[in-house]
């Protein structure tokens, strides 16, 4: 009989706190095979792994059971120290006897019975575990970035830079993202274009790197090390190796569209380069409007284009990558303001976004950076600021704090006063948040020197009042409530992940959170990693962050991928689901439900065999294989059924397996 | 109203008003972060002397005398402007009901009585208005 | 068809005007409104203290007898709207109170009747497109200020009567009349509802120091302030109380703020009577029923 040794860890009080150690010691030790049970305060750190280490060469153990935290935490930790000492690491096993157990129970008796069933049931299934070995699959050293804002340029950058191919994929006409829009960046007031081109151009020139704009992900197949990327290319309507970036077709489209960079405060034609600092500065046919497309008239672009670069009849195109690693920066949007209806419902002229207001701040923007109200061009000069619209909002927008708004804001506040001296900033708030480098005292810089009135209150309605826009709020610290006409507003909404990101996520199987942010493995220690390998995330699209975290996060992402390139094989976890030959009768069904295509049917032997590298052991073939042959490595209906009268509290008649 | 100052413990921060108040509204009053929008909105502030989401914070910290002596709980028309935007999902409305019926349900502080309006005045006074006053303003 | 029609206590009294031309307008469009059964008050606000289950047996009785009349129950008093429907949601949410209401008023009610407003009716059972041909009286000089005020919007869950923050549904029936319709804002504002009991206390009582008292005044002048300056001439409503306010108000607010001009408010369905050619002498557009008189702007503006 395999001999296992069982540790508790106290966690400190987190499980010592709840369960009573001393009584699943005792009990630990009546159970068969069970030959050492320790307790520890804190098993994971160094003395608590030596622990482990002593004891299994002390007992010649042959398998190990840790009753501790979610093995999503430290299952690589106690199989590590195990392996060191020549232990295979798959004999190591996790009962999670605090978020199962010790978070979620009070009463010490119950709770300690059911951490003693939870023990009995792992240490069931340990019993019967394999040795196993990691399945090693080769690695193709290129990656894939799914975004161009500021996180996928970094990131990509920093790929490159470390000697390896590089693929970028942007939906718009044009890389640089949300911060191509921006005018000043907090707190440094750096001007946004100046930081951020240098990088598009960097990114542009750089030999191991080929941008893909106006253009999205297709499909999705492999894993990490050897994933298979489909990329629409979608249809440009323009030749761009032979358009010279003269300009003149732009110049002669008679279409007038709002222009989604200047957020519906200017026109674009129907061929258009975003901005003018695009990358690539080329243009682009948007078909929907284009009367080329629509009613087959005008044609001026085909006619005016001295180098016969447009071309209505391009279609889309789709071309196959392969890659190793992808680091997925999808970015974000901001919450609609036609959702905060009592905020006017996106139907007041003189209600803007904060990213509206960044370009009417910009110097290149729509007003040439005066501050001019879209409703009659007039200079605002009582604007009013609302935060949290849309966010900590837990019955009608988002519960969350979105983060980057109070800092905006304050930036907002102290460049409109920059611009307009006889002006007067209001800052309705909550709370603010400036947590960060220099945050707070540029906050202050905005209240001391450039005089923004900050009001404790959230502003409850917003209305058109005649010229004005009327605001209803109030100021809590002095109890009195407060209105004020004011010229313009300028509403934070919540951040949200970008149009999308849930089909994205969906077509690379990955995971999101409840508001549809990307998922980290875990919030501390793995913020930079998606939950399924090969994977990694960076920038808004995993949680409302403000650019330098966008930026730390690139490169946390990219040393990530850099660091998987710097091995010549990929290790892929062994539980997979194999074959038991002799009860296969080749029907084919798990070949049919298997979504990872690592079934095939041996017509000749008529047996399934497994495609081992691409198993993800999903477990689908398993529920699905009318035989039970498809079983599942470290998880077989043996160990399941024995597991389960553990919990039941059968007492073991399970034969030793070995 | 001076500011004075006010002893807490648990007593009455974990008091038995705040349970109370909870009860009979149905309400988290905990819920509450102050945001200061259901005053925002509140279109009786004028006639108040806190504001409703200080009414609110009274009651988070057990202080049920205060929280019982202020006229806002009586200036409250139940119009629900606050709680339609509440972002913490709090119906005021309901907790100011609640204070009322504390006051009320002994049955010794009816707010109004029928005699002291003018003959006039009831007999012009929709019905609507006559009953819905005096069930707010009596046990 | 018969269909189950409560009008409420303010109705057969103060308000008899909403009244009959709700009665008239139906029977013009050809529907036959039965009033329920055997009817009592509803408890005129709905009572909001959770533990108060008794408040629930006056309208729940009231929809258990409609249901004897058929499967919904049109209302139009605002007030009776909004109780009606409060219940209502309560007993078909919890099935606890709806026993004990049950017990107590012994009929049983499972919360299947709907309870309909007179607009939501002529939107659905009429038609705003036949309402707009079968107009006997062209309204486009009328300026109007729709009124929704509080208790036929929120609980915007609950009552699903229209967005609470812009509804747009006595909008859009005034402008299938044919009237010029403001961009009112002040519509979901309060006018101080049930307040205006206090405003005539004498001085022993203790509402006295709530300063109460001239809270229906302030709010009422917010809103009408609002809609005079926008250039409406009536404010158009459906609530007998915010009518009351809004109307017997005015006296004070010319005295407190100078330059104040007044304004009408009436019903819109005493609006409806009038644009169908029904006689309009018949729905106390008049002094008698009003503190600031409407006939004159009638006269001049819809009957000219």
């Amino acid at each position: 009989m395999k001999r296992i040794g069982v540790f508790i860890c106290h966690c400190g009080s987190n499980i010592a706190g709840t369960l009573d150690i001393d009584r699943i010691i005792e009990t630990t030790k009546t159970f068969p095979g069970v030959v050492q049970a320790e307790d520890y305060k804190y098993l994971c750190s160094d003395p608590g792994q030596n622990l482990v280490q002593k004891m299994i060469e002390a007992h010649k153990l042959d398998a190990v059971v840790i009753s501790a935290c979610t093995p999503s935490l430290h299952e690589p930790t106690f199989r590590k120290a195990a392996e060191m000492v020549g232990m295979n690491p798959y004999q190591v096993e996790i009962a999670n006897i605090r978020e199962q157990c010790s978070w979620v129970h009070d009463d010490t008796p119950t709770a300690t019975d059911k951490a003693i069933k939870m023990i009995r049931s792992i240490v069931e299934k340990v019993r019967l575990n394999e040795s196993l070995e990691p399945i090693t699959a080769p690695l193709t050293k290129k990656a894939l970035v799914i975004g161009g804002g500021i996180s996928g340029i970094q990131a990509a950058l920093d790929i490159a830079n470390s000697g390896y191919e590089v693929i970028v994929v942007e939906r718009e006409p044009s890389i640089g993202g949300h911060m191509a829009q921006l005018s000043e960046t907090f707190p440094t007031l750096d001007c946004s274009q100046c930081i951020l081109t240098p990088k598009m151009v960097e990114l542009n020139l750089h030999p191991k790197v080929t941008i893909h704009t106006y253009s999205e992900i297709e499909s999705l197949g492999g894993y990490i090390g050897n994933f298979k990327v489909g990329i629409r290319k979608r249809a440009k309507s323009v030749d761009h190796v032979r358009c010279t970036s003269c300009g003149l077709c732009y110049e002669k489209c008679p279409v007038k569209r709002p222009s989604e960079f200047e957020r519906g405060l200017a026109k674009r034609k129907a061929i258009y380069v975003p901005f003018p600092q695009a990358i690539p500065n080329k243009p682009v046919i948007d078909r929907e409007n284009c009367l080329k497309f629509t009613k087959d008239a005008c044609g001026n672009c085909e006619k005016v284009c001295p180098t016969t670069a447009v071309d209505f009849t391009q279609q889309d195109e789709i071309i196959e990558e392969e890659v190793g690693a992808i680091v997925v920066a999808s970015g974000y949007d901001l919450y609609a303001t036609a959702e905060l209806r009592e905020y006017g419902g996106g139907k007041v002229p003189d209600v803007v976004d904060g990213l509206q207001f960044e370009r009417l701040l910009s110097a290149s923007g729509p007003t040439q950076g005066e501050i001019l109200r879209p409703s009659d061009g007039k200079v605002a000069k009582e604007v009013v600021f609302v935060q949290c619209a849309g966010s900590r909002d837990t019955e009608r927008g988002k519960p969350y704090c979105s983060k980057i708004c109070c800092m905006y804001t304050a930036k907002h506040a102290m460049l409109y006063k920059h611009k307009v001296h006889d002006g007067q900033a209001y800052i309705f708030y909550i709370d603010v948040r400036a947590g960060g480098k220099g945050y707070e005292e540029f906050y202050q810089r905005g209240v001391d020197e450039d005089g923004t009135v900050y009001l404790r209150g959230k502003v409850s309605r917003i209305f058109q009042d005649g010229d004005k826009v009327m605001v209803w709020g109030s100021d809590t610290l002095t109890g009195k409530k407060v209105e004020i006409a004011a010229d313009m507003v300028v509403l934070a909404p919540a951040t949200v992940p970008s149009v999308g990101t849930e089909d994205l996520a969906r077509e690379l199987k990955i995971q999101v959170d409840i508001d549809g942010f990307l998922s980290e493995v875990h919030p501390k220690l793995r913020p930079v990693e998606s939950i399924t390998t090969g994977f990694y995330l960076a920038g808004a699209g995993q949680a409302p962050k403000d650019i330098p975290e966008a930026v730390a996060q690139a490169g946390g992402a990219a040393s990530k991928v850099v660091a998987l390139f710097s091995g010549d094989l990929v290790h892929r976890d062994p539980m997979i689901v194999g074959v038991v030959e002799d009860t296969c009768s080749g029907c084919g069904v798990c070949v049919g439900v298997c979504p990872y295509s690592a079934r095939e049917l041996d017509t000749e032997k008529k047996k399934v065999k497994v495609v081992e590298v691409l198993c993800e052991g999903c477990g689908a073939c398993g529920a699905a294989c009318p035989t039970g042959s498809a079983q599942q490595k470290n998880l077989t209906d043996a160990q399941i059924i024995s597991m389960v009268g553990a919990s039941l509290g059968e007492s073991s008649e399970s034969p030793d397996s070995k | 109203m001076c500011p004075t100052r006010v002893s807490l413990s648990r007593e009455n921060v974990k008091g038995d008003f705040v349970q109370l108040v909870n009860e009979i509204s149905g309400q988290n009053v905990l819920n509450c972060y102050q945001c200061g929008r259901c005053s925002s909105g509140c279109p009786l502030t004028f006639a108040m002397r806190l504001l409703p989401n200080q009414v609110i914070r009274l009651v988070q910290l057990g202080l049920q005398e205060e929280a019982l002596e202020t006229n806002t709980i009586w200036v409250c028309a139940s119009c629900l402007t606050c709680h339609a935007r509440c972002p913490r999902g709090v119906d005021l409305a309901k907790v100011m009901e609640a204070l009322r019926a504390i006051g009320l349900r002994p049955g010794t502080h009816d707010r109004i009585k029928p005699e002291d309006l003018p003959p006039e005045t009831l007999a012009k006074l929709p019905q609507q208005a006559l009953v819905s006053g005096l069930r707010k303003f009596t046990k | 068809m018969e269909i189950a029609y409560f009008p409420g206590c303010t109705l057969r009294a103060s308000a008899i005007g909403l009244d009959d031309s709700v009665r008239d307008t139906a029977a013009a469009f050809g529907f036959d409104f039965k009033e329920v059964p055997d009817w009592t008050c509803c408890g005129a606000t709905f009572n909001l203290a959770v533990d108060n289950i008794m408040a629930l047996a006056p309208p729940i009785r009231i929809l258990a007898n409609a249901k004897t009349v058929g499967d919904r129950v049109v209302t139009v008093c605002a007030g009776c709207y909004n109780v009606l429907k409060r219940a209502n949601y309560t007993v078909r949410n919890d099935a606890e109170k709806r026993k004990k209401i049950s017990d107590f008023i012994e009929m049983e009610y499972e919360g299947d009747v709907e309870v309909v407003h007179y607009i939501e009716f002529l939107r659905d059972d009429v038609g705003f497109d036949r309402i707009g041909k079968e107009l006997k009286k062209k309204l486009d000089q009328v300026k109007v200020a729709p009124y929704y005020g509080c208790q036929l919007l929120r609980p915007e869950e609950e009552l699903q009567f229209d967005d609470a923050e812009d509804p747009m549904l006595m909008d859009d029936l005034l402008k299938a009349m044919g009237c010029d319709v403001i961009d009112f804002p002040h519509k979901v504002e309060c006018c101080g509802a049930f307040l205006t009991v206090c405003t005539d206390l004498e001085a022993r009582s203790a509402a006295k120091d709530d300063d109460t008292g001239g809270a229906v005044s302030e709010c009422s002048y917010t809103i009408l302030d609002a809609a005079v300056k926008r250039g409406a001439d009536f404010v158009v409503l459906s609530c007998p109380l915010c009518l009351y306010n809004l109307d017997s108000a005015q006296d004070a607010i010319e005295k407190e703020h100078h330059g104040f001009k007044k304004i009408p408010i009436i019903y819109f369905s005493q609006l409806l009577a009038v644009a169908l050619g029904l006689d309009p002498k018949k729905y106390a557009l008049d002094s008698a029923h009003h503190y600031v008189d409407p006939s004159g702007v009638v006269k001049a503006k819809v009957l000219s």
